[in-house]
């Protein structure tokens, strides 16, 4: 009972605990170091690291991108098929912290396996006059990965569908895995004019949130209505999208500049997506802070929790994104646009296809409160309207239409296809067309779930006058 | 839903431990909960009947910060379990009717787990541990893997575990579900020490007899409302406002039968295996011993005679019958004979009748 300090958190002594004991962990520990031998052994053999090195960081990449982090499949879910969820949230760990001490006590197992590569990163330095330096940060930003892709792996660990799991896993697996890769190889190619010193920064401030965003999704979306996580992964996002925004507009690399402007609208697009498929809250304490003053008031438009306020932040980091990009064209390398159409027309329909699906969630189930159950209709409905984009796309191509933006799009004005149509017809007449009904699209998007859910919007307002107002109300 | 409200009411002293206000839940499709009230008094023990589905899990959880109410206001010791789930989750004991046990964990590292959770640290850790392996009688078994303990054994653990912060209120639900007759007097045990401890105890059963011997009131429900809410005995005499007497003859019924026909208040209610069944229109004692009397002075040979009660389960199965279909009311088929239907759910004066009753 004394081999853990109390300062510790339960969750994680918990965790650590189980773990250590799995045959899961011990069995990938030895074949891990076995594999390590033989590369090493192959490498002394043909008398240079050269020949091994890919083995090497095959087999690192594969236990610490792929097989640890896959241990936390399941990790949320696992506690409620348990029924063990309801016992841990009655003490007093919120949901963040068992969350939290999840992650952390698989990560403490990864930092043992990486102190435990050290050993052969420096008999690989010995033998084959391998750069130690490089071959640390090498493993430094696989680390990073490893660390980010865990995240992940709990964050959409909170769903009881395996195939939810999987889908999920799949989709964001296809969007992280290359940006790590895609740093690494920065580093062994130095391809582009990004320094290193600059790509570490970046690399190691985007993990962190990464951390912190998918820990911080997978504890809100499993936390009783009485805590409010809202507020602080809101706020969050839009301090570390300034960051970025500062990073890429004081460097002087045009690479970085595109490269922060990527991240900040990957950062601020996945928090209005998960701000705007928020349940609506039960108003009871987590509206009181708001309640203070007026200036509270009008923040918990956009920071208090529920996709009402939600789609009050998806405006807010709207016009934060337009304002700050209006005149830098550096960040819209990130969209590659024909030169004589203004890059700020493609704001439009990129925010119509991150909102599309909500009111027809709210049209279709307006009562149904389940965070899985928006978030996956979500993730359907904006899966269905790409796919939707692709078969129009390949159908117009096959046909050879002349006009095949244009046909597109006035048949089928989903914003995924205004999108393509804005690229592929730049002619100045139907480029005000397409902005003027993409304007429309937003508006609509936007009143649809308000006035469908007009007594959500009701509660809302009562719920934020002050105590006494209420109580005359 | 006002904080400040919320914490003067819980400050106010001899307010109930549990407080259950025109509760209601409803999920898509199913009205779970609909309008169930009652209270219960600090140091009682009540236990929480209903059939499977009637709403009882639903209503405990609300009860136990885990669900939210749709309608109506649940607290815990004066504190609403919505908007104060802190102040509710630390007076409370949960033991669900799964165990919720880990594997790879042993049952000194699940108690730790759990103190540690509470907030206990250094010494107090270890001597809450302690005291709680000595009060589940688990203390010889501190080093073996939960999964592996028998049933009983993981009952009693997960009792400990829901003790472990010292509530005021325990919530049981189902907790001697699958327990051999064993286990369940040991549990049955540890439950009675809780209850001379005076915590307040609600507990979710179906084996009735053992509910009968330890709680005070019992609280019943079905499709989400609630049915009966007082003493075992009140639900055994029901409504009903007759008696019904076995009568046991030293010579053929036919005498008893012509007797019956004639005195006042008694009525032939039919033979029953070595004996007959009479009615009288009172259940008051005086009325039943008035009765023996009469009849002994009328020269009937009485060998045996006695107040028949209903079983427990009989009275729920009856009291479900007339509160799905109060017609059949009087064709129900144990006995007594007749016995109103209880309103869908207490009123304000019939709650307060049934508290008077405690």
């Amino acid at each position: 009972m004394t081999d853990f300090p109390d300062w510790l958190s339960p969750m994680l002594v918990k965790e650590l605990r189980q773990g250590l004991r799995t045959h899961l962990f011990s069995m990938s520990l030895i074949l891990f170091h076995v594999f390590m031998v033989i590369t090493l052994l192959i490498g002394v053999a043909s008398s240079g690291m050269g020949t091994s090195d890919g083995f090497f960081w095959f087999f690192v990449s594969l236990l610490l991108l792929v097989v640890q982090p896959l241990r936390l499949a399941g990790a949320l879910s696992a506690e409620f098929e348990r029924d063990t969820m309801g016992l841990i949230q009655l003490t007093r760990l919120d949901t963040w912290k068992i969350a939290f001490g999840k992650w952390l006590a698989l990560n403490t197992q990864t930092l043992l396996l990486l102190t435990s590569i050290l050993p052969y990163l420096a008999m690989r330095y010995f033998i084959g006059n391998l750069e130690f330096f490089h071959e640390m940060a090498t493993l430094y930003l696989i680390g990073l990965g490893s660390a980010l892709c865990s995240s992940i792996v709990l964050g959409t660990s909170i769903f009881q569908s395996s195939l939810q799991r999987i889908f999920m896993l799949v989709g964001l697996g296809l969007f992280v895995i290359p940006v790590i890769f895609g740093m690494i190889e920065n580093r062994f190619s130095s391809f582009g004019s990004i320094d290193d010193l600059a790509l570490m920064g970046v690399a190691t401030l985007l993990s962190i949130y990464g951390c912190f965003f998918f820990i911080a999704f997978g504890a809100s979306r499993i936390a009783p209505p009485s805590e409010n996580h809202a507020t602080r992964k809101r706020i969050t996002a839009l301090l570390v999208s300034m960051i970025f925004m500062g990073i890429g507009l004081l460097n002087s690399s045009s690479d970085l500049s595109a490269f922060c402007g990527f991240l900040v609208v990957v950062i601020l697009g996945l928090a209005c997506v998960d701000a705007i498929t928020e349940p609506t809250p039960i108003y009871s304490r987590v509206l009181e802070p708001f309640r203070k003053n007026a200036l509270t008031r009008f923040s918990a438009c956009s920071l208090a929790p529920g996709w009402l306020s939600g789609l009050g932040f998806f405006c807010l980091c709207y016009l934060f994104f337009t304002l700050m990009l209006w005149d830098r064209s550096s960040f819209m390398k990130v969209i590659d646009y024909p030169g004589d159409i203004s890059p700020r027309a493609y704001l439009l329909p990129i925010a119509n296809i991150i909102l599309l699906p909500i009111p027809i969630i709210h049209l279709l189930f307006p009562k149904r409160a389940s965070y899985s159950f928006t978030f996956g209709l979500y993730l359907f409905i904006q899966g269905c309207q790409w796919a939707l984009t692709l078969i129009l796309g390949i159908l117009a191509s096959s046909l050879s239409f002349v006009g095949f933006s244009s046909d597109l799009f006035t048949y089928f004005p989903i914003p995924p296809a205004v999108l393509v149509a804005f690229n592929d017809d730049p002619a100045p007449g139907a480029y005000a067309f397409l902005l003027v009904v993409s304007a429309f699209t937003f508006i609509l998007c936007l009143a649809i779930p308000v006035i469908r859910q007009r007594d959500v919007l009701a509660d809302f307002i009562h719920n934020l006058k002050p105590s006494s107002r209420r109580a005359t109300a | 839903m006002s904080s400040d409200s919320d914490i003067l009411l819980a400050d106010q002293t001899n307010r109930p431990a549990i407080e259950v206000t025109n509760l209601h839940r409803s999920f898509p499709g199913v009205h779970a909960v609909q309008g169930v009230s009652f209270s219960i008094q600090p140091g009682q023990v009540v236990g929480f009947v209903g059939a499977n589905g009637a709403g009882k899990t639903t209503t405990l959880r609300i009860l136990a910060s885990l669900d939210y109410p749709t309608a109506g206001e649940a607290r815990i010791c004066g504190y609403n379990v919505v908007t104060h789930p802190a102040e509710v989750r630390s007076r409370i004991g949960w033991m669900p009717d799964h165990y919720g046990v880990y594997k790879n964990m042993t049952v000194l590292e699940y108690l730790d787990f759990f103190a540690r959770s509470f907030g206990f640290t250094g010494k107090d850790r270890i001597d809450r541990i302690a005291e709680i392996l000595e009060f589940t009688d688990l203390i010889r078994f501190p080093d073996q893997y939960v999964n592996t303990l028998s049933k009983g054994m993981t009952q009693r653990l997960c009792l400990g575990r829901a003790l472990i912060h010292d509530p005021a209120v325990m919530i049981l639900d189902e907790p001697a579900a699958g327990l051999d007759p064993k286990a369940r007097i040991d549990l049955k045990h540890l439950i009675r020490i809780l209850a001379e401890d005076g915590k307040t105890i609600l507990i979710s059963s179906h084996i009735l007899s053992e509910l009968e011997e330890m709680c005070d009131t019992l609280l019943f429900i079905d499709k989400g409302r609630i049915v009966h809410y007082g003493s075992s005995e009140s639900l055994r005499r029901g409504n009903s406002s007759k008696a019904i007497i076995e009568v046991k003859l030293a010579e053929p019924m036919d005498h008893l039968k012509t007797w019956c026909d004639l005195a006042p208040n008694v009525s032939w209610a039919g033979e029953v295996k070595d004996g007959c069944r009479i009615e009288i229109a009172s259940p008051k004692p005086e009325l039943i011993a008035a009765t023996l009397r009469r009849m002994v002075n009328d020269g009937i040979p009485v060998m045996d005679y006695h107040l028949v009660e209903r079983r427990l389960e009989d009275a729920f199965v009856d009291l479900l019958n007339e509160f799905e279909n109060p017609s059949l009311a009087s064709n129900s088929t144990s006995h007594p004979r007749s016995s109103s239907v209880p309103p869908p759910f207490p009123s304000s004066e019939s709650l307060g009748r049934q508290e008077s009753e405690l």
